[in-house]
């Protein structure tokens, strides 16, 4: 499940959903004490904060509450400075910019597809195609992905939300086509028809 | 006007907040419990004093007490490292310190990120590298350029030369382990200052140590010998970075959280130079590998 408040009109939050475990606070919680701080500096500033600052806010959260918190963080958006950016934020309270990057339980199914499908300069609809194409993969494998893929773009155009429902997402390995019912797979064609055994 | 007690503890804010640091166990220093009413007006009063002062006594607070080894909470005292760096090898050679380390930092056994940077300068005359969790190396950089700053803002001509940081990082290191709180790392401090090179290593103990060779992680067991047989007293740039590799290659091919991608740093009187990340080729041609079935029938 995808968590993806937004923190600032700028950059968002991505909790991919099984990496984040909190002791006595749940993911919204986190969101909010971050997200109050958000809004403040962005009225002492007089201009939406970048998104290192906001990076390293949850970094701070993260690295100053290790034993009880455990969670797993992507920071993305864009700021006039340095453009489209990526902090990774893992368990422990690392930072890490980088060019993509995964997370949560089915990522550990994309690091390979990652390896060889990502490149340097990829347009917006390539990049959105990527990502759609990865999380895919991942459903397809890690039980505890499915549903639905929501995409957000961020860049200086603004923040463009996407919702792609789980019945229009391609399928893979020893997936089938989905039906309405066994019903119209025999009315359809009579070639894959079992016969009744004899003996 | 408050109404029941449950109703005015309601009324305060909570205090078991790990953002707000004000703590108040319910008895007090000869251990005898601390009465509801009286809790009240302490809470109030510590709530008070934090806002005024930024910090409440101890008599209020008892934050400092929970930190005392009989208050340690066993089950999350000692931390566990997440993601990690593996070892860094550190030489003196002619000109000065060269130190080498890969650029992975593993998750477990996930080599997850692949250009995390472990070697970095410290002020004019040191480098530091770092093997363990990564973020208590952004960590201790961030009390280090702390430290640089305070320094020059002084402005005297004077600047922290290997010694003193290697110092400086001993007693923080220290520090923490005593508070079963350590930065989990083992550093390699190396740097030159008038024309003397130091060398030095600190561990998450705070153990500390200085010599003319040195190795953290598994490096230790699989560099250190290398370098004890094959180091030599002044040797050239060409000579140590050859050094160098070959204890970085044996580690590639034998400890598993390395990867192909490595940074040699050097550090002389002229100042420190990282040179970009670069892999080396690595030789699988040996004849054990060529015919497998010689020694077990069936395979291949």
């Amino acid at each position: 499940m995808l968590n993806m408040p937004q923190l600032g009109q700028n950059y968002c939050l991505w909790t991919p959903g099984s990496e984040l475990y909190t002791m006595g606070s749940s993911p919204n919680q986190i969101d909010a004490s971050v997200a109050c701080c958000a809004p403040r500096r962005r009225i002492q500033l007089g201009q939406p904060s970048t998104v290192k600052v906001a990076a390293n806010l949850i970094r701070l959260l993260s690295y100053q509450n290790k034993n009880m918190l455990q969670m797993g963080v992507i920071v993305g958006g864009w700021d006039k400075y340095e453009g489209g950016q990526i902090y990774s934020v893992p368990l422990g309270g690392t930072i890490l910019k980088q060019p993509f990057s995964i997370g949560g339980s089915g990522s550990s199914y994309l690091y390979g597809f990652m390896d060889q499908a990502w490149k340097d300069g990829m347009s917006k609809e390539e990049a959105e195609k990527l990502v759609l194409k990865a999380v895919s993969l991942a459903i397809a494998r890690d039980g505890a992905s499915g549903g639905v893929v929501r995409t957000v773009i961020i860049n200086s155009d603004g923040v463009t939300k996407n919702f792609y429902p789980g019945d229009s997402l391609p399928l893979w390995q020893e997936e089938l086509e989905p039906q309405n019912s066994l019903l119209d797979v025999l009315s359809a064609g009579s070639s894959g028809i079992p016969e009744p055994m004899s003996t | 006007m408050f109404g029941s007690l449950e109703t005015t503890l309601d009324l305060l804010p909570s205090f078991s907040s790990p953002f707000l640091g004000l703590e108040l166990l319910p008895w007090g220093r000869r251990g005898r419990p601390i009465g509801v009413p009286t809790q009240v007006v302490m809470r109030a009063l510590g709530q008070f004093l934090h806002g005024c002062l930024g910090w409440a006594p101890p008599w209020v607070n008892h934050e400092q007490e929970m930190y005392f080894s009989t208050w340690i909470d066993w089950e999350t005292s000692c931390r566990y490292p997440y993601v990690t760096g593996t070892s860094v090898i550190g030489i003196k050679y002619k000109d000065g310190v060269l130190m080498a380390a890969d650029t992975g930092g593993s998750y477990g056994s996930t080599l997850r990120y692949k250009s995390v940077e472990r070697i970095k300068p410290i002020g004019k005359h040191s480098l530091l590298g770092a093997s363990g969790e990564i973020s208590d190396f952004q960590e201790l950089l961030r009390y280090l350029d702390e430290l640089i700053l305070y320094d020059n803002m002084w402005d005297d001509g004077n600047s922290l030369g290997p010694k003193e940081i290697h110092n400086y990082l001993t007693r923080v290191m220290y520090n923490r382990r005593n508070k079963f709180n350590p930065l989990w790392n083992s550093l390699v401090l190396g740097g030159v200052k008038n024309g003397q090179k130091y060398l030095g290593v600190v561990t998450m103990l705070g153990a500390h140590f200085e010599d003319k060779h040195v190795a953290t992680g598994f490096g230790n067991h699989l560099a250190v010998p290398i370098l004890r047989s094959e180091w030599k007293e002044d040797m050239n740039f060409e000579e140590a970075v050859k050094l160098l590799e070959k204890c970085l290659l044996v580690l590639l091919y034998r400890d598993r959280s390395s990867i192909n991608k490595f940074q040699i740093a050097k550090i002389t009187e002229e100042g420190a130079t990282i040179y970009p990340a670069y892999s080396l080729k690595t030789f699988w041609g040996f004849s054990a590998f060529q015919n497998p079935a010689k020694c077990a029938e069936g395979t291949w």
